[in-house]
């Protein structure tokens, strides 16, 4: 009887054991999606993703030479919680970049210069292709300050209009919701049956962002926010809030 | 296992090297961009932003979530 007792506990340390290495695999899918997410705007994926996939390599290390339920089974919650949280900050990070970009374009007024008066050299904008933004670095002879200008020139001009600020201001609650979403799940202990539900949704509002804003030529404007931003800030309207 | 979630690109290989030269200009600046605390506040309603009240809002994105939080853990106001 102590000795069926052992091999049931042996089988089901072993059936976590792969339960465990399935989820390590699972979760390098997730995160090699997130990657290619960042890679598409140029951002940097988050170190600590990295270290937090490593470290739940080490948990899966200990298990393996577990033989006892307990023992495994800690293990086993340890290499969870670093997983969950190596993804959940992996969203994060890219909506928050994503939402902060968003923002300055929609409160243009409050955070840029306006250039609405003054007369741009209009050989800048002489050969713009589908993508403009690039375009235009290259016709400004990639000069940072001559490039931002132009970029917010055109901008307020060619670009803005009330709907596209209805439309931004959607895609920020969207991306707000979705966070604010992660968040809580973790303070409710909340997991999702489907372990890829979250980055579903994360995949599915950046395909949003990214339909909604390509046609006004929007889209091309967000990975140059923070280098407009940088030449073209007014910080003094910031004040007002 | 993953189902078949499929990325589109929305990006050229050479519109994703140009992104990431932008992105890394903008890296080592001093000047982040500061986001103002816009609770209660002001907010875009037809082209003009106006002070806005919370049952104006034609988007909440606090309300009904943290509603949901507060009736699971019992807090009230």
């Amino acid at each position: 009887m102590i000795q069926e007792n052992k091999n049931d506990s042996l089988d089901y340390s072993n059936a976590l054991k792969a339960d465990c290495a399935n989820t390590i695999v699972e979760f390098g899918e997730q995160f090699q999606i997130l990657q290619r997410l960042y890679d598409e705007f140029g951002l940097d994926y988050p170190e600590e993703c990295h270290t937090n996939y490593r470290d739940s390599w080490f948990h899966y290390r200990k298990l393996y030479n577990k033989k006892d339920i307990i023992s495994t089974s800690n293990e086993k919650y340890g290499l969870e919680e670093h997983l969950l949280r190596a993804i959940k900050d992996a969203q994060i990070c890219f909506l928050q970049q994503i939402g902060q970009w968003l923002e300055v374009w929609y409160h243009h007024r409050e955070f840029l210069c306006d250039y609405s008066g003054l007369q741009m050299n209009q050989s800048l904008f002489d050969s713009m292709g589908t993508n403009w933004v690039k375009s235009l670095w290259e016709s400004s002879g990639k000069n940072e300050k001559i490039f931002a200008d132009a970029c917010v020139y055109w901008y307020k001009q060619n670009i803005y209009s009330a709907e596209l600020g209805r439309q931004l201001q959607t895609l920020i609650h969207n991306l707000k919701n979705l966070i604010l979403d992660l968040r809580l799940g973790g303070m409710n202990i909340f997991r999702p049956l489907d372990n890829i539900e979250y980055v579903r949704r994360s995949v599915a509002l950046y395909e949003e962002i990214c339909f909604s804003l390509k046609n006004s030529g929007m889209l091309y404007l967000l990975p140059v926010t923070s280098l407009i931003y940088r030449n073209c800030s007014l910080d003094a309207s910031l004040q007002g809030w | 296992m993953m189902g078949n979630l499929e990325i589109i690109s929305f990006f050229s290989a050479e519109d994703r090297e140009f992104n990431r030269e932008m992105v890394v200009r903008s890296m080592n600046q001093e000047k982040s961009i500061i986001m103002p605390e816009r609770r209660g506040g002001k907010m875009l309603m037809d082209d003009l932003f106006k002070r806005s009240m919370y049952q104006d809002r034609q988007y909440d994105f606090t309300s009904e979530i943290l509603d949901e939080y507060r009736k699971k853990w019992g807090i009230t106001e």
